[in-house]
Parts: C-alpha cells; sequence; structure tokens
C-alpha cells in the first residue's frame, strides 16, 4: 500500500476522509465484488502534499478573501488564478512516481490503458462527501505524463467558480475541502447514465428510475441530451414506464483530438431505447443490491461498455446516497386503519372519472 | 374539456342503427328497449356497450342471463349489502348489443341510511367467508344436480306409457312435463344468478380498497401488481385443466391407453378404441368421473350458445390431452406448480411490505391485505360455478326442448331455440304440446317460428358486420359503482378515446389500446383465433389475438409468444395465464381480433398495454 496511492480494493466506505466520497464508495463496491472498472485513488494527503511543498496553502486563502461571489467576472478571474498555481506548480516527485506505477499496473494486459480521472471529494471533519456535478472529470487520457498533468487538473477544480461559490453557499470552510482524484480505467461506453433507487419525482420506493443515452453519461448528466426514462417495479422487475427519447448528440471518444467529443448519433438510433430488456433487469438488479447493502435510496452511474459481452459489459461508475428523499422525514402516508375501516371509508366514497 | 360546451355521445333516443337490423327489437323482451316513458331518465345516462359480458350479438334467449345479473347484481349492492353510495347497472339493448349504464349515487339521505346497515352486514361476510363458501359450494352443487335432473322428454309419445297411467294413474302428463321443465330451467337460471353474486359485490370493493392502499403507498405500482398479490394459486377456473393434466398423467401410466390418446384420430374413435380394453375401460370411467363438473366449461366466454363445451366438443380436452402425453413422453413437467405460484406471491408481498418505511403503514397495510385475501378467492371461484358449469347445463337442456321442436315441425334446426327469448319460448312449449294433446294432424305454426328464425338470424349476421357504436348518453362525472371500475374498467382515457371516435384504420403503425395484463415486450407473426376449434392452426412462437381465452385454451400457452384479446381485464384468465407463464399480454383491447389479420407483425407491449401493427399481412 501507497503513501499517495490506493487501489479500489484497498478502499472502503469509511474512508472519505482520506479518499473523498466517491473513491470510498467506489472501493466499498469493489471490495463486494461489483462490476467497477479497475481503478485507484490519489489519495487526499497528495493534493496536501502538493500545496505543502509548492507553499501554496497561505498565498491561495490570501487570494480568496474579501472576494466578491457575486461577481462572476472576478470570480472567474480570481479562482482561474488559483487554478493555474496548483497546474503550475511541480508535483512532489514521491507523489508522481506513485501515480505513474499505479497507473502502470492498473491493468495486466496494458501499459498504459485509456483511463478517466476523476474528482473525489470530502469536507473534513464533515459528513459532506460529494459536491455533484462540481468538479471536473476527464475521459480517455493515456499515457503517464498525461495522467499526471490530468490529476493536477483535477485538483486545480477544486477551485473552479462554482466549486468554489457551492462551498461558500454551504459554509464549507475551503480550508476543509478535501480532493482526492481517481484514476480509472475507461468505460468504453455504449450507452450510461444514472439510476436512483426510489422515484425522484413521488418517492415511491417500489421504483427503479433509470435515465440513459448513448455514449457517456456526460451528456445525461450535463443535460446535453434529453435521457430514455425507464422505470421499473423493484419487486417485480417489470417496466412500468418506458419512454424513449430523441438523442442526437452523445459523447464519445475523440482518437483525433484526444478526450471526447460531442458527436451526432446516428439518426437510426436517435429514436431508440439505449437498454434492452436484459440490460434493463441487471440494472435494475444491481440497484437493489446496491440499495440493500447501505440501506437507504441510492443515486448510480453506470455505464455499458460496447467491448464486453453483457452481463460483464454493465459497469457501476459511482453510487452515493439520494439525496432529496432520503433526507425527509417519512410521515405515515395512511395512518393506522383496520381493513374494515378502509372498506368502510371506500364504500363512501365516490371514485371519480374526471372528464 | 372546454367549459359551456358538454362533450357527449348521441342521444339513445336519436340513434339510429343500421337498416339491415330492422326489426331487431322484436327480439328482447320490452323492459330491454329505450323507451318513451323513461325517455327523461334514459337520456341522462351514459350507456356504454358491455363487451365484456355481450362482446357479441346477443342471441334472444342467451339473453336470460343478463335480465338475471342484472337484477341480481343490482339488489346485492343497493338492498342486500347496501353499499351506501353505489347503484345499480341498468341494460338496454340497442342493434343486439347489450348497453349498461351504472347509475347515479342516491342522494345523502339514502346514503347515510345504508352505511350501518353496510357497516354490520359486510363485516358479517368477511369474517365467516370461509365457512359461507363452504355453504355456497355445497348449495350451488345442489342447485346444478337438480337441473341436471331436469327431465326432458326426448319425444313426445304416441300414447302415454302403461306405468305412467296403470296402477295408478300418475295425473300429469307430458304437456305439463314440458312446462314444467322450461320453467324450472328459467327458474334455475336465475337462482344461480341470484347466488352468484352473494359475496361478488364486496370481493370487488375489498380488491378496489386494497388497490387504494397500494397506491397510495406505492404511487406507481401497477395494477397488474396489485392483481399478483391478492390472486390465489388454486382457483376452480383452473380445475379443468388440471383435470386433463392428471388424466393424461393415468393414460401415460398404462403404455396402451397413452398410445391411442397420442394418436390423430377423433375422440369418439379414441373412445370406441379404449373401449376395447380393460386398461381403456378403466380410464374412460375415470374421464366420466371427471366430466361432472369439470368438463362443464366453455370453449369461449360462457356467455353465448354457440360457443360450445368440452362436453359436446369432446376433440378440445382430446387434443389437449394428446399434447400432454406426448409432452410427458419427453419427461416435461405438465402441472402448474401451485405450491410455486403461492410462494412466488407471497415473497413478492414480503418485498413490498418491506418497502414501507412507517410501523403504523406497515399495520395498515398488513390488515388490508387479509381483508382482501379473506374474500379475494370468491371472485375466482365463482366464474367456473356460474358461467361455465351451470350455463352450460343449460343449454343441453334448452337443445332438448329444441330438439322437440325440430321433431313437431315448428323449427328447422335444434339450435334455433336459441333465436327467441325466454318470454317466447313457453309460447312455442304450448303450441306444441298443445298441438300433440288435440289428436293428429293438427296444424302448427311452424312457418311462422322458422321464418322469424331465419329473419332474426340474418339480422344478427348483420349486427355482427356492425362495428356498435361504443357509448350513448352523456359521460358521468364521476364513477362510485365498484363493477363498472374493476370489471369495465371505465376511466377517463377510456372514455376520451371512445369519443374521439371508434373508427380504427388497420395499417401499420396502427396503435391499439388496451390493459397492460403481464409485462414484456414481443414482436411476432399474429395468429388470430375467433373460435377455439382454430387452435389446430396456431404455429409455435406465434402471438395469439382472440375474442377472449378461458380455461379451455390453457395448452396453448405453452406455444405462443404473447396473448392479446378483446375483452378481459387484468384478473382475466388470460392475463392470470400469461403472468404465470411470463408471457407478455394485452387485454381488454376491445377490437384486436377484428383489426389485426393472421399474418400480421404485430408488436405487444404488456407494459404499457399497447400493441401495434409493425406490417400487414400480405
Amino acid at each position: 500500500m501507497g503513501t499517495f496511492a490506493r487501489k479500489f480494493d484497498e478502499i472502503n466506505k469509511n474512508m472519505a476522509q482520506e479518499c473523498g466520497g466517491k473513491a470510498a464508495h467506489l472501493g466499498e463496491l469493489t471490495g463486494l465484488k461489483f462490476n467497477v472498472p479497475r481503478g485507484f485513488c490519489v489519495v487526499a494527503d497528495a493534493f496536501a502534499t502538493h500545496l505543502k511543498r509548492n507553499n501554496l496553502g497561505e498565498p491561495i486563502m490570501e487570494i480568496i478573501q474579501g472576494l466578491d461571489y457575486d461577481d462572476f467576472e472576478a470570480l472567474e478571474q480570481t479562482t482561474g488564478k488559483i487554478r493555474s498555481m496548483i497546474e503550475t506548480a511541480e508535483i512532489p516527485p514521491e507523489v508522481h512516481e506513485e501515480i505513474i506505477e499505479n497507473y502502470r499496473n492498473l491493468l495486466e494486459d496494458e501499459d498504459e490503458p485509456y483511463v478517466a480521472v476523476r474528482s473525489s471529494v470530502a469536507v473534513r471533519d464533515s459528513a459532506i462527501s460529494s459536491f455533484p456535478g462540481m468538479m471536473d472529470t476527464f475521459h480517455y487520457l493515456r499515457g503517464s505524463e498525461t495522467i499526471v498533468d490530468n490529476v493536477k487538473r483535477c485538483w486545480a477544480s477544486l477551485w473552479s467558480a462554482r466549486a468554489a461559490s457551492a462551498r461558500r453557499k454551504k459554509g464549507v470552510e475551503h480550508s476543509k475541502a478535501i480532493i482526492a482524484p481517481v484514476v480509472q480505467s475507461m468505460v468504453n461506453a455504449r450507452s450510461a447514465g444514472v439510476m436512483f433507487t426510489l422515484n425522484p419525482l413521488n418517492g415511491d420506493l417500489s421504483r427503479v428510475v433509470i435515465e440513459g443515452s448513448w455514449g457517456l453519461g456526460e451528456s445525461v448528466v450535463s443535460g446535453a441530451v434529453t435521457p430514455d426514462k425507464i422505470i421499473v417495479d423493484k419487486v417485480l422487475l417489470e417496466v412500468s414506464e418506458r419512454s424513449t427519447a430523441c438523442k442526437n448528440i452523445e459523447c464519445v471518444h475523440d482518437p483525433e483530438k484526444g478526450g471526447v467529443a460531442h458527436v451526432e448519433v446516428a439518426p437510426d438510433l436517435q429514436n431508440k431505447l439505449c437498454l434492452d430488456d436484459a440490460e434493463i433487469k441487471e440494472l435494475v438488479q444491481l440497484a437493489k443490491r446496491i440499495e440493500e447493502h447501505y440501506g437507504c435510496a441510492q443515486d448510480i452511474e453506470w455505464a455499458i461498455d460496447r467491448d464486453f459481452s453483457f452481463p460483464n459489459s454493465i459497469f457501476i461508475l459511482q453510487s452515493r446516497a439520494e439525496s432529496v428523499w432520503s433526507q425527509r422525514k417519512r410521515e405515515p402516508v395512511i395512518g393506522k386503519k383496520s381493513g374494515y375501516q378502509l372498506l368502510m371509508e371506500k364504500a363512501l366514497s365516490r371514485t371519480k372519472v374526471k372528464m | 374539456m372546454a367549459e359551456g360546451k358538454v362533450a357527449r355521445f348521441p342521444d339513445p333516443h336519436e340513434f339510429q342503427v343500421p337498416k339491415e337490423l330492422d326489426g331487431w327489437e322484436e327480439m328482447y323482451p320490452s323492459h330491454y328497449l329505450f323507451s318513451k316513458e323513461r325517455g327523461e331518465w334514459e337520456k341522462k345516462q351514459f350507456w356504454y356497450q358491455d363487451k365484456i359480458h355481450g362482446p357479441e350479438a346477443m342471441p334472444p334467449l342467451d339473453l336470460i342471463f343478463h335480465e338475471a345479473w342484472q337484477m341480481s347484481l343490482a339488489q346485492y349492492t343497493t338492498r342486500v349489502f347496501c353499499i351506501p353510495t353505489a347503484q345499480g347497472i341498468a341494460h338496454r339493448m340497442v342493434g343486439c348489443y347489450l348497453y349498461v349504464t351504472a347509475i347515479d349515487p342516491p342522494p345523502p339521505e339514502i346514503i347515510e341510511e345504508k352505511a350501518p346497515l353496510f357497516g354490520k352486514r359486510a363485516v358479517y361476510i368477511f369474517e365467516h367467508y370461509d365457512e359461507l363458501w363452504e355453504k355456497w359450494l355445497k348449495k350451488f352443487r345442489k342447485l346444478g344436480d337438480e337441473m341436471i335432473n331436469v327431465e326432458i322428454p326426448e319425444e313426445l309419445p304416441k300414447y302415454v306409457p302403461e306405468e305412467l297411467v296403470i296402477p295408478e294413474p300418475r295425473g300429469y302428463y307430458v304437456t305439463y312435463d314440458l312446462i314444467e321443465a322450461f320453467n324450472m330451467l328459467v327458474n334455475q337460471m336465475f337462482k344461480g344468478w341470484q347466488y352468484h353474486f352473494e359475496m361478488l359485490n364486496l370481493t370487488y370493493l375489498a380488491y378496489l380498497m386494497f388497490a387504494d392502499v397500494g397506491r397510495k403507498l406505492f404511487p406507481g405500482i401497477s395494477e397488474s401488481a396489485i392483481a399478483k398479490m391478492v390472486s390465489g394459486a388454486d382457483v376452480s377456473m383452473f380445475r379443468p385443466e388440471a383435470e386433463l393434466c392428471r388424466l393424461s398423467r393415468l393414460a401415460v401410466a398404462s403404455p396402451a391407453v397413452g398410445k391411442i390418446l397420442k394418436g390423430d384420430a377423433p375422440a369418439v374413435q379414441k373412445i370406441a378404441e379404449l373401449e376395447k380394453t380393460e386398461d381403456g375401460n378403466k380410464w374412460l370411467a375415470e374421464m366420466e368421473n371427471v366430466k361432472n363438473p369439470w368438463f362443464y366449461i366453455s370453449c369461449g366466454s360462457g356467455w353465448f350458445y354457440y360457443e360450445g363445451s368440452w362436453l359436446n366438443k369432446l376433440d378440445i380436452p382430446f387434443t389437449y390431452m394428446k399434447s400432454y402425453v406426448e409432452r410427458l413422453d419427453r419427461g416435461e413437467k405438465i402441472e402448474r406448480s401451485l405450491d410455486e405460484i403461492s410462494e412466488t406471491r407471497d415473497k413478492m408481498v414480503t418485498e413490498y411490505r418491506k418497502l414501507i418505511k412507517s410501523d403504523e403503514d406497515r399495520a395498515t397495510f398488513d390488515d388490508a391485505y387479509k381483508t382482501v385475501r379473506a374474500i379475494y378467492k370468491f371472485a375466482e371461484d365463482h366464474l367456473f360455478w356460474v358461467e361455465h358449469y351451470l350455463h352450460t347445463i343449460w343449454w343441453e337442456k334448452i337443445r332438448g326442448i329444441g330438439n322437440i321442436f325440430v321433431q313437431q315441425g315448428l323449427l328447422k334446426e335444434v339450435d334455433d331455440i336459441f333465436m327467441f327469448n325466454r318470454f317466447e319460448v313457453p309460447q312455442m312449449i304450448e303450441e306444441v304440446v298443445t298441438g300433440w294433446a288435440l289428436g293428429v294432424d293438427i296444424p302448427l305454426r311452424g312457418k311462422y317460428y322458422m321464418d322469424k328464425a331465419a329473419k332474426r338470424k340474418k339480422i344478427l349476421e348483420a349486427a355482427r358486420k356492425w362495428n356498435p357504436q361504443a357509448a350513448l348518453g352523456v359521460p358521468p362525472e364521476e364513477v362510485t359503482e365498484p363493477f363498472t371500475v374493476m370489471l369495465w374498467g371505465i376511466t377517463t382515457e377510456k372514455v376520451t378515446e371512445w369519443l374521439k371516435g371508434t373508427a380504427v384504420v388497420p395499417e401499420e403503425g396502427t396503435e391499439i389500446r388496451g390493459s397492460a395484463s403481464s409485462a414484456g415486450v414481443v414482436e411476432g407473426t399474429a395468429r388470430v383465433l375467433k373460435l377455439l376449434e382454430e387452435i389446430v392452426t396456431l404455429k409455435e412462437g406465434e402471438i395469439m389475438v382472440c375474442p377472449n381465452c378461458n380455461p379451455a385454451w390453457a395448452p396453448v400457452f405453452t406455444k405462443i409468444k404473447a396473448a392479446v384479446t378483446d375483452i378481459g381485464g387484468l384478473t382475466s384468465h388470460g392475463a392470470i395465464t400469461c403472468r404465470e407463464y411470463s408471457l407478455p399480454a394485452v387485454t381488454g383491447t376491445g377490437i384486436a381480433s377484428s383489426v389485426i389479420k393472421t399474418g400480421d407483425v404485430i408488436r405487444v407491449d404488456g407494459d404499457t398495454g399497447v400493441v401495434t401493427i409493425l406490417k400487414r399481412a400480405g
């Protein structure tokens, strides 16, 4: 076990303070034998060491003092300066070495695989372990130095304008923000998206709601396309609603420029559901197992890799506690009533047929 | 709906049926016709065609079942169990089709008056359901036996047999016998339908109550999930099929019997073969034991005389047994596993229950479930005994009377008796027996009746070709009558669709809507089966499209990929069976079997209840 990097199978859900929320859960799921793309986490200490070695801590705090967060231009300019300080500073050699070593050992059969660098965050001494959508993710990266550069970019994204103002709004001290980037083998996504183990619209716990689109999940998360939506009965595993959206754009690998590009979806696929029945069923079963393990409703990112055959093609990219309904106190919906009482109510009620 | 503009269907008093149906009114009793005296009330109601019980043009004598249920259903709702806000369902005939209307709730003071009566009576039934069911079954079997024992003379004898005169004249003879026989058959049918609703209204009410609980706890829960939680495994509608499985196993145990059953000969010939051996006779004796009551099952809905039953179409059970024996030979299991079905259901209920977060809600769910389960079996069991068992006995007896009519030259064919309503048949009996009594060479009005039968058959034929108006009158703002909601599934969508008009043009892309009765989506070639006999044409992997299907059709479910029916809700036999076999099903489409043609490529979406024509047959 290294000092600055930890493989997923060395991480569990209780390690958010060290690895950030995302890595903690990816580690936990890896331990539970879910199909999680191989990866490792550049632990929080690595970033702390980077700041310390380059003497960045105090200058950053000075820069940020007195900033008007509502002045968007100033915010962008100030945080941009911080980001560039983080990115241009030289990474401590021992951190550099560990990242490269872990990268090269990520897969048995490939020295320089395609990976994604994803943020994994937490707040020191706090239960907050995610800032959804606040930090940056980089896809289809390859080559040791590229990976190191992107870990730095990921660190720097802790100071994206939106992340800084989100911390401000939530009253989180900047100095307590933890970032521990995840370097993870790339899923060559045919389809991807998110799913909830309840219906986010009404809190119905008997549903799993899946949203998905072609290509990487970025297009769904970012709202670039209206995704397909599939609502499934959690008990019967039956689809109760299936709406196919017109998905004209997908986010895919751009082999020429590197990274990803948004491209037009082939016309015959635009109005085709991005999942088949077997995949839907498998996703729901995975969602149920994850929810059961954590004991609370989950918000899960998934992807289907075109290079693997079903069911090995289905990857779990992230799982975290669903944030809206889970925090509400569950009031009784009906309250204590006997069957006969309910029968009497029914007999006295008038079933409305709206015209 | 835009204000001030009331969307409505044609006024029943102004509505005109096609000219080819001229004369249809005289086929049915007067109280079944729209009438001036009741015009004001009739115009205010919402009348819709009852596709569940009267999907086809109504033969006049078959209307007796509807006459019987109109009064019985309403009686239990309004005067026996006194369901506070509900009233009955009234009937009218329009152009040979049955239309029904759920009557508005009574005034508040009546609702108030009924509430305590309902509370006491309904709770009593729920608390004593099991013992009441035992009693119900006993008295229903007794009624069936009584009907079977009604004697219809095979012919009107030239002279009354001596033993009826000496040593002591019986005192009444065949003229009276025939009059009494028909009267008894009518009375028994009415009584059977009185029994039919003994606990049914409460059963449906309990179902609706539980469905409400389910939907409150799980807003997205499907109707089919609720139906699955409530339904039982050991249901008498499945018993005929189970008996065939048992007979097939018996046959396999005795290779000679098995071999005969596997052959391609018609049933009569197979029986003749079996009679030649000891084993064969033993097996036949066993089949005779089973016949009453389990072969008294209609090959169709149970509502029309011409559908036939296993009893008079023995080839149908024999075809099934042939395939069962073949499957047993291949080492396959042919029976439904009752334990497995019950276990699956219990597991499912446990899982939903686990999803309920509040202890209070969970306790309420438990009690609501206990309440509906206590009585729901009635909904599943009564169907066999009334619509199949009793109706089948009745038709066989009525055919006996038809036979006399033919012998006496009143009618051409036995089944022509069904062209006359139950008020007309007594006149015909009277004429026949009086003519016989008057002596020899007494003329009868045979031509009058034969012409009438021929004309009515023509009208019915024209009615079958007519696509009847879906609804008449003014759509209601609310429906409180439990059957209306549960059986006919009258919903906003349905009425709106009717308002849009019902002319469906079959072409590629046409969508037909029904109930999403069994989940899953498949595409495949359609096989339209109007009659059970056409089952032989069905090929492995086709999608069955039929007016409706019942347990008599059970063995086809191992062959097909999906099922689409015109009639039937979530708890219909087709829906239950499809769920068991995990086949997608859309039921209650109203029109699928007339719009879809054999060979069409269709998609059946059992999740959403939509059937799409993808490619028309060439």
